[in-house]
């Protein structure tokens, strides 16, 4: 591990590996907000049912859900 | 004395790991172009596509399949991925290459995504994981094809910050708290494989991690 910055010859390298083709960021921005979308459209049914407290916000909800799923999921 | 020779030959077949860099945008990470060898890359890889038996996990935030490596001990060809000497250059290259100190309690575990499957944006925001580190292993993924490991500095798209492309053999590495969002895009076409590495507290009491040297 000689280089810890991106100034050199490793960081170009390195940069190379960080996607800057808008056409592809775009679809993933839509990937992920689609999903995002679905996930919210969960949480508020959720939120609605009459077994639902409804105590909480989506984002509390989001929030919440995202760290009870982490441990098992590590999902990189 | 044979051992330490030994230990240093296992080293040398498996992990390359030779460059890191550290950036910090969204939140501290590390990147490395080539993580294994070449030669275990491809045995690596190998495995996973013919010799792994796969569980599918269906979460709110995610659908993916995975296995763990503490159950696959007996396949030899593979085994230099929990080699203790492997581990603990791996833990002494991560420790350096975030400026802080990791645990040689390491979690190993795969993860294969088909078309559909995706990761929403979450945090792995868990007390006994400090610092998570992902491989990516495949033949070629076109720009295209979906399952990037995104890193974002919020909950919500507007927040993206970096798309890795999917090099086969580069590692991205993060740090775990309430604020290392993350997510994988929906995968169009192909397999996505990954080896995730999850680095543990020592107070840790599951016992599904293998030890560094």
């Amino acid at each position: 591990m000689a280089d810890m910055t991106a100034s050199d010859t490793s960081g170009f390298e390195v940069d190379s590996l960080i996607e800057t083709d808008n056409k592809v960021l775009e679809q993933v921005r839509k990937d992920l907000s689609e999903e995002y979308m679905l996930f919210m459209s969960r949480v508020l049914k959720e939120r609605l049912s009459p077994q639902s407290s409804g105590s909480q916000s989506p984002f509390d909800q989001l929030r919440r859900a995202a760290s009870a799923s982490a441990g098992s999921g590590k999902s990189s | 004395m044979a051992n330490a020779a030994a230990a240093i030959d296992v080293n040398d077949d498996v992990l390359a790991f030779g460059t890191v860099v550290r950036r910090t945008a969204p939140y501290p990470h590390i990147v490395s172009p080539r993580f294994y060898t070449e030669q275990f890359a491809e045995t690596l890889l190998r495995w996973l596509e013919s010799g792994a038996t796969w569980r599918l996990k269906e979460a709110v935030l995610f659908k993916q399949y995975e296995l763990g490596f503490t159950h696959f001990r007996h396949c030899s060809e593979i085994q230099g991925l929990w080699d203790p000497g492997v581990l603990a250059r791996l833990r002494d290259a991560v420790s350096k290459g975030f400026g802080v100190p990791v645990s040689g309690r390491i979690n190993i575990s795969a993860h294969k995504l088909v078309a559909g499957q995706h990761g929403s944006i979450h945090t792995d925001n868990e007390p006994d994981e400090t610092h998570r580190l992902v491989v990516q292993l495949n033949r070629g993924r076109a720009s295209d094809a979906g399952g990037n490991l995104v890193l974002l500095s919020g909950p919500t798209t507007a927040d993206m910050a970096v798309v890795f492309k999917q090099a086969t053999n580069s590692a991205v590495g993060f740090g775990l708290g309430p604020a290392s969002y993350h997510a994988i895009g929906r995968v169009r076409t192909g397999t996505r494989f990954t080896i995730i590495y999850t680095f543990l507290t020592d107070a840790v009491t599951a016992k599904n991690y293998f030890v560094a040297a």
